[in-house]
């Protein structure tokens, strides 16, 4: 049972929602101004609020407080700048009128499953996901959202520079939330645009030439677990609209399919892009933006994470010392260097970095000498082969394979890890190549 | 023609007020099926009264913001 206050002037809607909740076995109290809520919050406590925008005497916003109870934005005419000032606050969803019942109960268990009980709040400072490293005051206070965010099936995007690690952040919030639950990533950059769809949602059997059997999407594919969309940025507008849908009405249907089917997943996304300027160059709508927005989680880039870069490149060392019979220890000299170094690769860069370091002083005690030009790496521009307007995307593709191989000298391992792909396409890529040149 | 700024406001406080019926109309619609499901009449024909009272208010702001749009339309 929550202790909820409705804030809202609309006598009709409050009755009825007052109602609904009692129902459930929830505390309502319900004011119609932004003057009578800040009196009942004054006297009485409550677990969480929902308030309306647009009040006869002001924004309610004003009520929602650091300190004070959680909150759930409900309006009428979403604007950009109330979105992003809401998501400041201690705001857990933002609902868009009309409403119904489903929204608010789902809104009252997100904030009901949020709050832990006072033993774990105690230790939210302390907790680690298992996958992350990183003791930085900046990595701390992601542990910190991780584990005030993750038991919630709110949705969350993640924002932060490349190689920083925002899959790792999923795959946390994911383990906190329902473990034993299947997590699914997708990268939408990666789907050809015509296949989006139905990598999505499913298709029916013979609903697009080529549709030979039915096929399930990702949603359903996840079940009560969770689907993590990667650079949600490049998600086509045309499915932007249907994964907005999907989020609100919690069902969806396959490509050619007549029947709405559930979608129990929770959404967790991630970008790169600053989806703010996306909205405002009309390539991200903004009402999933809105939607997406209701908890962002920043992943720090590696040159603000004081500390980190000993800690990740030890690491990363020794585990591959484990694996290859490398060195497992940095000389000083070597430590300092990377910890001087900028990284604007982030993690991914300081790992590969590592890697090559260790294979560079194989048969060494330790590791004294770092790969030439770590701290510069070629600039692929100032080459005859660079990337060049009119070029197809094959060609840039066998250009990116081809120069990070030469990059690691040839070493198959690495190259596939650098471009994040499998071992067995690379090798299949590379046969390609040969076959073309002998023909 | 372009709206003037008191037209627009107009619009605005239509559009405001008619949002919020429609809002009103769908949580007094699930209160119904709240009563449905526990059979009690009397609440259920108390609840449908609602709905029709804004279903009339959203069918007279559709008319007045007709009105502004008149020449136009």
């Amino acid at each position: 049972m929550a202790r909820i206050l409705l804030v809202d002037d609309d006598a009709d809607f409050t009755a009825a929602t007052r109602t609904l909740l009692q129902a459930e076995e929830h505390d309502v109290e319900t004011v119609g101004t932004l003057a009578e809520a800040a009196g009942v919050l004054d006297r009485e406590t409550f677990d969480m609020l929902f308030v309306d925008l647009a009040l006869p005497d002001g924004s309610g916003l004003e009520l929602i407080q650091d300190e004070g109870p959680k909150a759930v934005i409900i309006t009428g005419h979403p604007s950009m700048e109330s979105a992003i000032r809401a998501v400041r606050g201690r705001v857990v969803d933002y609902l868009v009128k009309p409403l119904d019942k489903a929204q608010l109960i789902r809104s009252i268990e997100s904030v009901t499953a949020a709050e832990p009980p006072e033993y774990r709040r105690a230790s939210f400072e302390a907790v680690q996901p298992a996958n992350m490293i990183g003791e930085s005051p900046v990595m701390k206070s992601l542990f910190k959202s991780i584990a005030e965010y993750g038991p919630t099936d709110v949705t969350i995007l993640i924002t932060g520079e490349s190689g920083t690690g925002k899959d790792l952040v999923a795959q946390a919030l994911h383990n906190t939330w329902n473990a034993d639950a299947q997590f699914v990533p997708v990268n939408c950059g990666a789907i050809p645009r015509e296949l989006v769809a139905s990598e999505l949602f499913g298709h029916e059997k013979g609903s697009f030439t080529g549709a030979a059997a039915k096929r399930v999407g990702v949603f359903e594919r996840a079940k009560r677990g969770t689907v993590f969309l990667d650079e949600i940025g490049e998600l086509p507008l045309e499915q932007q609209v249907n994964l907005l849908r999907i989020m609100e009405t919690r069902s969806m249907l396959r490509v050619g399919g007549e029947k709405e089917i559930p979608m129990m997943a929770r959404i967790v996304a991630a970008t790169n892009k600053d989806l703010e300027k996306e909205v405002s160059d009309g390539k991200f709508r903004e009402d999933l933006f809105f939607r997406l927005m209701v908890l962002p989680i920043h992943v720090p880039p590696l040159r603000e994470r004081d500390g980190d870069v000993t800690l990740l490149a030890n690491y990363y060392l020794q585990q591959y010392a484990k694996e290859h019979g490398t060195p497992a220890e940095f000389s000083p000299n070597v430590l300092a260097k990377l910890d001087r170094y900028h990284w604007p690769g982030n993690v991914r860069e300081l790992k590969h970095t590592v890697l090559r370091a260790a294979i560079l002083n194989r048969g060494r005690e330790r590791v004294d000498t770092l790969p030439e030009n770590f701290d510069h790496p070629p600039r692929w521009s100032d080459d005859t082969n660079s990337l060049r307007a009119g070029m197809s995307i094959r060609e840039v593709e066998k250009t990116l394979i081809e120069k990070t191989l030469e990059h690691f000298d040839g070493n198959k391992k690495l190259t596939a890890e650098a471009l994040g792909i499998s071992l067995k396409t690379l090798y299949n890529r590379l046969c390609e190549y040969e076959e073309e040149n002998t023909v | 023609m372009p709206l003037n700024e008191a037209e627009k406001q107009g619009l605005k406080d239509a559009l405001h007020k008619m949002n919020n019926a429609l809002n009103s109309i769908s949580m007094q619609a699930e209160l119904a099926r709240m009563y449905v499901e526990r059979a009690d009449g009397a609440k259920v024909l108390e609840a449908l009264d609602i709905v029709m009272a804004q279903c009339r208010q959203c069918s007279n702001i559709t008319r007045s913001t007709q009105q502004i749009f008149e020449d136009d339309l």
